[in-house]
């Protein structure tokens, strides 16, 4: 049986490296467009070599490699980024953080944002650019040939259900974001500092801003713990770290309401295995 | 990249020539070399004019497309570029860092003291900083960030538990403290999420200089356009007072004024 399973080792791992060279579109992907230099390989820790302060994020979904190749046509320039996230939640994770305000490019077989400068895409466990230094209309056939060769190049994977936990009542298209540890809670809200959430990493968290009943916008962050121990104790963490900028208006069985710096309001509740959170709301809550 | 525009550094060379400095006395500089030459930061298109990176980093070395190491390595094991920093002035934080090559590669020493670079220590003599308008998550990557991170090495270990502190403190040495005479920043072409990486996506067209002696007022007013462009592009802002403190701990320091009630921001 060990030999077996030996074996069985000794042949995926040849068959996923050269699955990852793979992805990387060859020579001609366009006409007289070439490859300008190798590919560039980042594997874990080594990403902050080709990032400048912006790789935590990535570490903190889950990053396992980076591939970047350049391709070059008479002087002019663009070039490839191949993320390769642990798992498809990962990748979308990092992929709603950077893709901001979604306007995908036609004919892209994946969830896609693009303009002249930059196309931002995420398939299965990879998250991609296609960057243009240009910025040129020119070069959008360009770009759009190399995504589609890339997209073709990775395999499908199984669909990510993580934000379908989200209430889709009043919910406004487009705010949804997957978090998994302070980084990506940063732009969101500060409840308190470091893992204040005690995702570790592991646990998802969903967040969607809300149509409000006064044409006002709340934020909700929704927390699904995989069990009611580690529910309770991450509540109990976060009552016990609360940010000293947020006032606690009113206790109530697992659950309390805040008032934040600016005047806004919160309202925190625990209901078995998920933590419900609610900020930026403008009135203060109901009986709170 | 997303970069201080050549034209800009020409108008300032210029004004200084104007002004009587003689080119030969103008050093345009920055911390890694290969970055100064990729932003077209070349002798070529400065004649006259002296350009120095504070340390080269090998890339093919650090993504391991290369196993040579001899472009940043010599046969003691130091980095090449070793020399190139004080080790009487350096930023002394309690914090580890990898000890691989790839580390050293990128940030030249290993250990504890992050060294302040011998152009900043030893020659120049007065310093404008010249950052682009770009935001760092929640916070901004310009004046303060620009030469709190420019002028050391061994950076990478501060960047997770000491990223704002070392944009107040090592402003606080006098090799800048004493030398930062003005503060000119680029928002010609600005970019308002994704950074400090270059994201082209999120970059636009901003057509703005800004220009003070003060880089903590210039972050502060900088920090408070970047949240009213960042709503206006629907972009989540968390407008936490911590994304600002360190701006507020350099005004306790002396380094400049943090509270907007006491900036002029004169608009030409």
């Amino acid at each position: 049986m060990m030999k077996t399973i030996a074996l069985i080792c000794l042949l995926l791992l040849p068959l996923m490296a050269a699955g990852e060279d793979s992805l990387i579109p060859g020579d001609g992907f366009y006409p007289d467009w070439e490859k300008s230099e190798e590919v560039l390989t980042f594997v874990k820790n080594d990403l902050y070599g080709h990032i400048d302060g912006g790789a935590e994020l990535f570490h903190e979904f889950g990053f396992d490699k980076l591939l970047v190749q350049r391709y070059d046509k008479s002087g002019t320039e663009i070039d490839l980024e191949v993320y390769v996230m642990s798992s498809p939640e990962s990748a979308l994770g990092i992929y709603l953080m950077k893709c901001g305000r979604e306007t995908p490019v036609e004919g892209l077989a994946a969830r896609n944002t693009g303009s002249k400068s930059q196309f931002t895409i995420v398939k299965n466990r990879y998250f991609v650019l296609v960057n243009s230094f240009k910025s040129d209309s020119a070069l959008l056939p360009v770009m759009k040939a190399l995504a589609e060769k890339t997209l073709a190049l990775i395999p499908e994977g199984k669909p990510v259900t993580l934000l379908s936990q989200l209430p889709p009542d009043r919910l406004l298209v487009g705010s949804q974001r997957l978090i998994r540890g302070p980084y990506a809670l940063q732009p969101i809200f500060t409840l308190g500092e470091g893992d204040i959430l005690q995702l570790g990493g592991e646990i998802f968290a969903l967040v969607a801003d809300y149509a409000g009943g006064d044409d006002s916008i709340y934020t909700r962050i929704i927390v699904p713990y995989p069990d009611r121990k580690t529910a309770q104790a991450a509540y109990g963490y976060l009552v016990d770290n609360l940010d000293s900028y947020l006032t606690v208006l009113s206790k109530r069985g697992s659950g309390f309401a805040f008032e934040d710096y600016r005047k806004k309001y919160g309202l925190v509740s625990l209901n078995d295995t998920v933590l419900d959170i609610k900020v930026n709301l403008s009135a203060r809550p109901k009986g709170r | 990249m997303i970069n201080t525009k050549l034209e800009v550094v020409d108008a300032i060379i210029k004004w200084l020539e104007d002004s009587g400095l003689q080119r030969k006395n103008i050093i345009i500089w920055d911390r890694f070399d290969y970055m100064l030459t990729d932003a077209g930061y070349k002798a070529k298109r400065f004649p006259g004019i002296e350009i120095v990176g504070l340390q080269t980093l090998d890339e093919a070395a650090a993504s391991g497309e290369s196993e040579d190491n001899s472009r940043w390595l010599d046969e003691n094991g130091q980095h090449l570029s070793a020399g190139n920093f004080d080790k009487d002035v350096y930023y002394w934080a309690d914090v580890d860092c990898p000890q691989d090559n790839q580390y050293l590669n990128q940030h030249v020493f290993n250990g504890k003291e992050s060294y302040f670079g011998n152009l900043v220590t030893k020659r120049l003599t007065k310093i404008i900083n010249v950052p682009v308008f770009k935001n760092t998550g929640n916070g901004v990557s310009m004046a303060t960030k620009n030469m709190g991170y420019g002028v050391i090495c061994n950076t990478g270990r501060l960047h997770r538990p000491l990223f704002f502190d070392v944009c107040t403190e090592v402003l606080a040495f006098p090799a800048v403290r004493d030398k930062m005479v003005l503060n000119v920043m680029d928002g010609l072409r600005a970019q308002y999420d994704g950074g400090p990486m270059a994201a082209a996506n999120f970059q636009y067209i901003y057509n703005t200089l800004f220009f003070s002696t003060d880089p903590i007022a210039m972050d502060m007013i900088g920090h408070q356009l970047m949240v009213e462009k960042r709503k206006s592009m629907s972009v989540n802002v968390n407008e936490h007072p911590r994304f600002t403190e360190y701006l507020r701990y350099a005004e306790r320091l002396g380094l400049g004024v943090a509270d907007p009630a006491k900036i002029e921001h004169v608009v030409v």
